[in-house]
């Protein structure tokens, strides 16, 4: 059913307003559905919360002392290289560096070249707090704490939309995470199909047995608020709850028989997916993932971190294949605050480190390479005889997504104290 | 400061407690507000009785460790041995059965009836923890310690652990009752300590496998290199190397301390672990700014080696194990600690962390983030850092220092800090007077609202400040709890309508509202709240023209309450 400008806002209930009184809100998600303003390049960022062991994750299986540093948790290198076949191994991706078994699914991505790697990237700033770490990267100003805004909100300042919907950002998550806050206005959407005020069916007169009826008397005393942290989040709200019922959020279907795992980031990744094939207007996209942090056996082809990156992977293929060809709008960017220690420690796990890897993920991107310079392990090149020291600043993959995917020509606002330099850019997008 | 004292009953009652229920304003300005802070400081002395007879259903909450383990298998053992499989759903995780339980209820059984029997099929370690919240919310609710339970809240986020690792799904019960609640207004040393030594922090940040690193290597005859293990044991006292026999009988010796030391090796899985030992000093002490260095981290992390759990999934007790003890001289913040001490050094760091002035400071600033704004004027943390310092950390001083500071009770402060989800769900049912299971609907409300219990995985905690729990997805929640609390649909609740219904009388529809509202509230509804609802409920029947006591009218006192629960002014406290 073609959807037009009329029949939204009926379908919204807005006739209630009166044609005058028509929100600005709402006209632009109106204007957006109608012309396929939706349609548009995508940035969707994944957060690995609690810092994944990049090395178990995109293995430097050439690298000796990979194996001596690790002895129990190291992944096998892969058959090819081993000799003789024994057993589950890492997938060989360029001679040098293998993914880990469990992200079996996402090699034929990067043979298609819609994936690549980013290997020793980190931040600038040492520090081994999970929290610290998280907010530095999300903020992208490493080691100044009084930063309160997140760099993709920045980004979105920097580039004001007047036709700009309430999904141009969207955390999939149950909180607002730091990378979207600020002062462009985001979503926070952590579960379509519940995302809806329930009604009663008994309401009295005054008040009729409809949702919409119910939006309003709730829209009315929050609208009129004078409290503006609740009046903005329910203008949000509002808008949202009625573009969701539009768009018939409840009864979703994967296309090309994607089948997402069943964990969170499966889920939020088909969320994702739905918003970007109902052409809100999304333009980014957040997601967290967690359970990296392991000190204590972290395992290695099996295990607590294989059990994660199975999840992970699997859930990244999915969205893969459910988007087919609106891939080609969409860059998949993973993160996690830093890496863990090149050895493994006294139980089998690893502590905090720093450098580690990035996916890139998507059909603009170069895939089918591990970029970056490749510090090495042994002693003298780690990061303060301890971990992958970093080559690449975190912020140089950052500014190349937003320049070369979204097409910001300005970054000056979005990394402040941080001079992008395109020459330092490495190459993973056109 | 704030000029009416009505204003500064309900503020008290807003931060001291989870808001007032019904009969505490007049009781609060009876007593006077000093005396009312004083007797809430000394819990103890508060009868409690009515407010705990409702936790005797809750068979978990007196069970040890052990006993959980050993009642509440997780369900691969319950099935092995022929039991009832959990049911779908049950989750505190996520909260889905909360959801569905609310949107449809089969109307042919009593809704009462039905959560009971939800409840009671809900086995292994998930009872355990669907228990426990259903304590947190039960206290929060009902008990007459209001103030403790605040603290008991604001201790178990600041010592934030996560359910879903391994076996502290059956410890945080433990947690809570032996380590958390006994100290929660007490002496912040005995809570640190409480704290360390309990088998959940031990489990969740990895100390109990931490233990000393790897020793130097001596050369045996052969040529191999084995762990030279003498000279720690003979520091330890357990065995001295023989003197007389030469090498071949020091040799036999050495071989058959280093079985005896992999054997403890393999126990513990062997080396340091830094992760208690960072968020020890970044989290619950000194604060990521107070002064630590990565080589703090180590020193304090080999302090505290040995300190151990005998075994995670059966024997749930803390014990220092000598063998795995570094016994090697520390050095933590310039303080040395001699060579050769065993489980002092870690009840040493513990007494130089919480007498900390970073820590006064860091532990002042969170509870001046809890009871004054999320960004508190300095002054009022200054001063409660000196009351800590000068009270060798008394809890109990510092918060009453806090409450009675003039921030506190300055304009800037009134409603200026946003409800939890705990605190607006307290609170609501405080003020309607409900009469709740707190079963898995309001577990599952809790989850909606961004606080699954006990399922936040980071050791931080959740940052107590606005933008943790605004945003446009938990609003919807929080609307939708607000009505369907005051309709009466959420299964296992009840509200009773009369106290409003009298107040309402017959009236003038403004005076109805305003009167409702002075009761849910505590003070009046603010003008455009009161004007919204007018304006939305002008197409109904007057409340006059109706008997109010045939039922007629409660549809409409329900709904008037459920606005008022739902308007912004009731999320801040």
């Amino acid at each position: 059913m073609p959807v037009t400008r009329r029949y939204f806002l009926k379908s919204a209930g807005l006739t209630l307003f009166g044609a005058g009184c028509v929100p600005s809100f709402m006209r632009r998600t109106a204007f957006a559905l109608e012309n396929g303003v939706g349609r548009r390049k995508i940035l969707v960022a994944i957060f690995q919360r609690g810092a994944v062991d990049g090395l178990n994750m995109v293995v430097p299986f050439a690298e000796e002392d990979y194996y001596s540093m690790r002895p129990t948790i190291a992944i096998p290198e892969p058959q090819a290289h081993a000799g003789a076949a024994t057993g589950p191994a890492a997938i060989d991706l360029d001679g040098f560096f293998a993914l880990h078994p469990s992200l079996a699914q996402l090699k034929p991505l990067y043979d298609a070249k819609q994936l690549a790697v980013i290997h020793a990237v980190g931040s600038p700033n040492n520090t081994r707090s999970h929290f610290d770490a998280q907010d530095y990267m999300e903020t992208a100003t490493p080691g100044v704490k009084s930063t309160r805004d997140g760099w993709l909100n920045r980004y979105m300042v920097t580039r004001p939309e007047s036709e700009a919907t309430p999904f141009r950002a969207v955390a999939v998550a149950p909180r607002m995470p730091r990378t979207l806050s600020g002062k462009a206005s985001s979503l926070v959407l952590d579960d379509i199909k519940s995302f809806k005020l329930l009604g009663r069916p008994d309401a009295p007169a005054f008040m009729p047995a409809t949702p919409a009826a119910e939006e309003d008397a709730f829209e009315e005393m929050y609208a009129s608020s004078q409290d503006p942290l609740f009046s903005r989040a329910a203008a949000e709200t509002f808008e949202a709850i009625r573009t969701l019922r539009h768009i018939g959020a409840e009864d979703y279907q994967p296309s090309n028989g994607a089948a997402y795992p069943h964990g969170k980031l499966g889920q939020d990744l088909q969320q994702v997916a739905q918003l970007i094939k109902a052409n809100v207007g999304l333009e980014i996209a957040f997601c967290n993932v967690g359970g990296w942090d392991n000190h204590v056996n972290e395992g290695g082809v099996e295990g607590q971190l294989a059990n994660n990156l199975k999840e992970f992977g699997d859930a990244l293929a999915a969205f893969h294949k459910d988007l087919g060809d609106r891939m080609e709008d969409v860059v998949v960017l993973t993160m996690s605050e830093f890496g863990r220690t090149a050895r493994e420690n006294g139980n089998r796990g690893t502590d905090h480190g720093h450098a580690n890897a990035m996916f890139v993920l998507g059909g603009p991107v170069k895939g089918g390479k591990v970029y970056g310079d490749w510090p090495g392990l042994k002693p003298g090149q780690l990061n303060q005889d301890r971990d992958l020291a970093m080559t690449t600043d975190f912020r140089d993959v950052f500014a190349e997504v937003i320049v070369r995917h979204l097409g910001a020509r300005s970054t000056a606002a979005v990394f402040p104290g941080f001079a992008v330099a395109p020459e330092r850019f490495r190459g993973f997008l056109g | 400061m704030i000029s009416s004292k009505d204003q500064q009953v309900l503020h008290l009652l807003n931060r001291s407690a989870f808001g007032p229920a019904p009969g505490d304003f007049d009781r609060v300005r009876q007593a006077g507000l000093k005396a009312y802070l004083e007797e809430q400081l000394h819990p103890s002395q508060i009868d409690d009785s009515s407010g705990e007879e409702r936790l005797r259903q809750l068979p978990t909450l007196t069970m040890s460790s052990e006993q959980l383990i050993e009642n509440y298998p997780p369900r691969k053992v319950l099935k092995a041995q022929g039991g009832r499989p959990e049911p779908q759903n049950a989750g505190v995780a996520h909260g889905q059965a909360g959801t569905n339980s609310m949107e449809g209820r089969p109307p042919q059984e009593p809704p009462a009836q039905l959560e009971a029997e939800r409840l009671a099929a809900i086995t292994g370690p998930q009872r355990v923890l669907v228990e426990l919240a259903r304590e947190e919310i039960w206290r929060a609710v009902y008990s007459r310690r209001q103030l403790q339970e605040v603290m008991v809240q604001f201790w178990m986020n600041h010592f934030n652990i996560f359910a879903g690792k391994g076996a502290d799904k059956w410890l945080l019960t433990s947690f809570e009752r032996d380590a958390i609640r006994p100290h929660a207004l007490g002496k912040f040393e005995d809570l640190l300590v409480a704290t360390a030594q309990s088998p959940a922090m031990l489990f969740y940040l990895d100390n109990w496998r931490s233990s000393a690193p790897p020793v130097s290597y001596v050369e045996t005859l052969e040529g191999r290199k084995i762990p030279d293990v003498a000279e720690e044991y003979e520091r330890q006292g357990f065995m001295r190397p023989p003197v007389f026999g030469g090498p071949f009988r020091r040799e036999i010796w050495l071989r058959r301390m280093q079985r005896r030391r992999l054997a403890a090796k393999r126990k513990s899985g062997g080396g340091l672990n830094e992760n208690y030992g960072r968020e020890l000093m970044e989290l619950h002490t000194l604060g990521v700014n107070g002064g630590y260095t990565q080589q703090d981290v180590i020193e304090v992390a080999r302090c505290l080696t040995g300190w151990t759990i005998r075994r995670p999934r059966q024997q749930a007790e803390f014990y220092f194990n000598p063998r795995m003890h570094d016994y090697n001289p520390k050095i933590v913040l310039g303080h040395k600690f001699p060579a050769g001490r065993g489980m002092e050094d870690g009840l040493e760091v513990l007494h130089l962390l919480a007498h900390h002035p970073s820590t006064a400071r860091f532990i002042s600033t969170q509870l001046c983030r809890r009871f004054v704004a999320d960004d508190p004027p300095q002054s009022v943390v200054e001063r409660a850092s000196r009351a800590f310092q000068s009270s060798g950390g008394e809890i109990r001083k510092v918060v009453a220092t806090i409450l009675t500071s003039p921030e506190f009770n300055s304009p800037a402060a009134y409603r200026a800090k946003v409800k939890s989800p705990l605190e607006f769900i307290a609170s609501s049912m405080r003020a309607m007077g409900a009469d709740t299971d707190a079963g898995l609907p309001v577990i599952g409300a809790l989850a909606r609202m961004g606080h699954p219990m006990f399922q936040y995985e980071a050791p931080s905690g959740y940052a107590d400040r606005a933008s943790t729990w605004i945003n446009s997805s938990t609003l919807v929640w929080r609307l939708n709890f607000a009505m369907l609390l005051a309709t009466n649909r959420i299964p296992g609740t009840e509200v009773k309508l009369d106290r409003l219904l009298r107040v309402s009388g017959s009236r003038s529809r403004e005076e109805q509202v305003n009167a409702i509202a002075q009761q849910l509230l505590g003070e009046p509804a603010s003008p455009e709240t009161v004007e919204a609802i007018l304006r939305k409920g002008n197409v109904g029947p007057k409340f006059e023209n109706v008997d109010y006591l045939n039922g007629g009218n409660q549809r409409e006192v329900s709904t008037i309450a459920g606005l008022l629960l739902a308007s912004p002014q009731f999320q801040r406290r």
